[in-house]
C-alpha cells in the first residue's frame, strides 16, 4: 500500500470520526430543542383548553366536555385527551375505553399503543375548587420523523464532506509527496549509477530540507564515483604500462635468447670454418715438407717449395689475424688510435705496400688539397690495402685500378675502381657480410669474405660508411665515406 | 679399367687453391698419373667433358658452385656419368653432411667413391686412387 493511500486512509478515519461526533452532537441538540418545543406546545394547549373547559365542568355539561375532548384529540399531534377525578378515575375521555377506569398513564414520555407520546396533566381549578385533572398525550412520532430526516440530511452532507475531504487530501498529498517521489526516482537512478538528477525543491519545510540534503548527497556521490573512476582509470593505465613493460622485457629476453642461440651457432660455425680454412694451408705446408723429404726434387723446385711453405705460413697468419680482427670488431674490442691524417698520403703509402704480382697498374687521383680526417692510420691502411688488393685481383692482367679522393661538405670519400667483371646488384650488400662466399666464379672475395666484413667494421667504427657500386667501365667501385672533422 | 691416351690414368684435380693443385700435380705425376686441373665448378665440368678423366679429385668448397653441383652435372651427362669421384675438404665428412639437405646426403654417399679430409695424407690418397681405379 502506498504512503499516499495510507495518508488518505488516516485522513478519512479522522474525518469520519469527526463528522460522526458532529452529527451525534447535532442530533442530540436538535432532539432537545424539538422536545422542548413539543412540551411548550402541549403546556400551552393544556392551559388554553383548561380555561375553555372549566365552565362546562362547573355546570356539569358532560356532553359538551366529551365533545370538547374529542375535538381536542382530533387536533394535530394530540393523541389522547382525558379528565380524571381526585380519586384517579377517568371521568371523560376522547377514547371511550378509558372511561370509568383508573388513570392509565403518568406524566412523562410513554409508549401509547405503537407510538411514543409525551403525557402532561393540568389541574382543572375554578376559584381554587378542583374539578378534576386534564391529561393530554402529545405524539412524539412527528418529532422522531423530523429527527430521522435530519439524520439523513446530515449523513448525506457528511458523506459529501468526506468525498470533498478525500479529493482535497488526494490533491494535496500528491503535491506534498511529489518531492519524495522525485527523491525515490533519483535514488533509483543513483543505484543505477546516474548522478545527474537534481530534485527541484523550493519549500522550507522538512521535505524541502530533505530534498536539499538529497541533492547534496547525490552530488557528493557523483564526485566520489568520478574520483573512484579516475583512480580506477589511473590504476588501469599503470597496470597497462607495467604490462607493456613486461611484454617488452619478455621480448627483449626472447631477443637476447635468440641472439645467444645465434651466437652459439656462430661460434660452432666459426670453429669449423677456422679449422677448415687452416687445413688448406696446412695441407700445403705438410704436403710440401713431406714431398721435400721423400721426393727427388731439383734445387729450383726445392726453393719453390720453400717459398710456398713460407707464403702458406703467412697465409695462415693472415687468416688468424683476420679472425682475431673480426672477433675484436664484433665484441667491440678494437681501440682506435685516431690521428689527423692526410688521406691522399695514406692511400699512396697503402698502394706502395701492396706487393705487385701482376701487371695491373694502380693510379692515384687526389685533388691538390684534401682535408685531413681523424682516423686510426694503421686500421685505415689495413682497409685500403684490402680493397685495393681485391681490385687488383679481379682486374685483367694489364688493367687499371684507380684510387681517387673527393672532399664533400661533410665527408671525405675514397673510391677504388677496378676493371674487373663488377659485382651484381644483389651481391653489393652481401659481400660485406661475414663468411659471405660468392657463387660467382670470378669473385675474388672468397677466402672467407672476412676482408670486407673487417673493412666495414673498421669504417663504421670511424662513423663512416662503405659500399659497392657499378664503376664507369663495367667494373666495381668501392666507396669509403669518412665524416669530416672540423680542424 | 679406363685408360687415358698415353696409357696413364688421367686425374682431374678441382681446387681453388693453386698451391694444393701444384702439390697434388707434383705428387700424383710422380706416382704415374696424368693430371689435368680446374679452379672452379664451371671449369671443372668443362674440363671433365673435354678431357674425359679416369677419376676426379674434387674440393668440396668451390667458387661458382659447390662440389655437389659439379657432381650433379657430371652424373647427368653420359660421357662423365660413371667417373669415380674423391671428395676433398677441410671440413670433416660429418660437418659436410650437416650442411646438406637430406636427399642430397644419400645421393652424395652413392656418388662419392671416397672422402678425404685435409690436411691430406698423399700416400693414403694414392693408394685409394689405385684401389678405386682397379675397380
Amino acid at each position: 500500500m502506498t504512503y499516499r493511500a495510507k495518508l488518505i486512509i488516516a485522513i478519512c478515519a479522522v474525518s469520519v470520526l469527526t463528522l460522526a461526533a458532529l452529527m451525534i452532537n447535532r442530533m442530540l441538540l436538535v432532539e432537545e430543542i424539538l422536545f422542548e418545543r413539543a412540551q411548550t406546545r402541549l403546556v400551552s394547549a393544556g392551559g388554553v383548553f383548561s380555561r375553555e373547559i372549566i365552565d362546562d365542568l362547573v355546570q356539569d355539561r358532560i356532553e359538551r366536555v366529551r365533545d370538547a375532548l374529542g375535538f381536542l384529540a382530533s387536533q394535530k399531534r394530540i393523541s389522547l385527551a382525558l379528565i380524571y377525578d381526585q380519586n384517579g378515575i377517568v371521568r371523560s375521555a376522547s377514547d371511550e375505553r378509558f372511561v370509568g377506569l383508573p388513570v392509565p398513564y403518568h406524566d412523562g414520555q410513554q409508549r401509547l399503543g405503537d407510538e411514543q407520546v409525551l403525557i402532561q396533566s393540568f389541574p382543572l381549578l375554578d376559584h381554587d375548587v378542583s374539578f378534576g385533572t386534564l391529561q393530554l398525550a402529545l405524539s412524539l412520532e412527528q418529532m422522531h420523523r423530523d429527527l430521522v430526516v435530519l439524520f439523513i440530511w446530515s449523513a448525506v452532507l457528511s458523506v459529501l464532506m468526506l468525498v470533498f475531504i478525500i479529493g482535497v487530501s488526494w490533491k494535496l498529498s500528491g503535491r506534498l509527496l511529489k518531492p519524495l517521489e522525485a527523491m525515490r526516482q533519483a535514488a533509483e537512478g543513483i543505484a543505477r549509477g546516474d548522478f545527474s538528477r537534481e530534485i527541484l525543491v523550493q519549500s522550507q519545510d522538512v521535505i524541502g530540507a530533505l530534498g536539499r540534503s538529497f541533492n547534496h548527497m547525490a552530488h557528493e556521490l557523483d564526485d566520489m564515483t568520478r574520483h573512484l573512476q579516475e583512480r580506477i582509470d589511473e590504476a588501469t593505465a599503470k597496470l597497462a604500462a607495467a604490462n607493456a613493460l613486461l611484454t617488452e622485457k619478455k621480448q627483449e629476453l626472447e631477443r637476447g635468447n635468440r641472439r645467444l642461440v645465434e651466437l652459439d651457432r656462430m661460434k660452432t660455425e666459426f670453429l669449423s670454418i677456422v679449422s677448415h680454412d687452416l687445413r688448406n694451408p696446412l695441407t700445403a705446408v705438410i704436403g710440401l715438407a713431406d714431398s721435400m723429404q721423400r721426393m727427388p726434387l731439383s734445387e729450383e723446385k726445392r726453393m719453390h717449395y720453400l717459398d710456398m711453405i713460407k707464403s702458406e705460413g703467412v697465409r695462415m697468419t693472415d687468416i688468424i689475424e683476420a679472425y682475431l680482427d673480426i672477433t675484436k670488431i664484433e665484441s667491440g674490442g678494437i681501440r682506435l688510435l685516431k690521428k689527423l691524417t692526410d688521406v691522399a698520403k695514406l692511400c699512396a703509402d697503402s698502394v706502395r705496400a701492396i706487393k705487385m704480382t701482376s701487371g695491373v697498374h694502380v693510379e692515384l687521383d687526389f685533388p691538390e688539397s684534401m682535408p685531413t680526417v681523424k682516423v686510426d692510420p694503421d686500421r685505415m691502411r689495413q682497409v685500403i690495402v684490402n680493397i685495393v688488393d681485391n681490385a687488383i685481383k679481379v682486374s685483367p692482367p694489364t688493367g687499371h685500378v684507380t684510387v681517387s679522393g673527393k672532399a664533400l661538405p661533410d665527408a671525405v670519400q675514397i673510391s677504388v675502381e677496378d676493371e674487373g667483371p663488377g659485382i651484381s646488384p644483389e651481391e653489393r650488400d652481401r659481400i660485406f657480410e661475414k663468411y659471405y662466399r660468392s657463387e660467382d666464379r670470378h669473385n675474388v672475395y672468397k677466402g672467407r669474405g672476412l676482408g670486407l666484413a673487417i673493412a666495414r667494421g673498421i669504417i663504421e667504427m670511424h662513423g663512416g660508411k662503405i659500399w659497392a657500386e657499378e664503376g664507369n667501365n663495367g667494373g666495381a667501385r668501392m666507396v669509403l665515406s669518412l665524416p669530416r672533422t672540423e680542424a | 679399367m679406363a685408360q687415358g691416351n698415353e696409357g696413364r690414368p688421367k686425374i682431374l684435380i678441382v681446387d681453388d687453391d693453386p698451391t694444393i693443385i701444384e702439390l697434388l700435380d707434383d705428387r700424383l705425376s710422380a706416382a704415374g698419373f696424368k693430371i689435368v686441373a680446374a679452379f672452379d665448378a664451371i671449369q671443372a665440368v668443362a674440363v671433365a667433358h673435354k678431357e674425359g678423366p679416369d677419376l676426379v679429385i674434387l674440393d668440396v668448397m668451390l667458387p661458382g658452385g659447390s662440389a655437389f653441383t659439379v657432381l650433379e652435372r657430371l652424373r647427368t651427362a653420359s660421357p662423365t656419368a660413371l667417373i669415380p669421384v674423391i671428395a676433398v675438404s677441410g671440413l670433416g665428412a660429418d660437418e659436410i653432411v650437416e650442411r646438406l639437405p637430406r636427399d642430397q646426403v644419400e645421393a652424395a654417399d652413392e656418388q662419392i667413391a671416397h672422402f678425404a679430409q685435409k690436411p691430406l695424407d698423399f700416400d693414403d690418397l694414392i693408394a685409394k686412387i689405385h684401389e678405386i681405379l682397379a675397380g
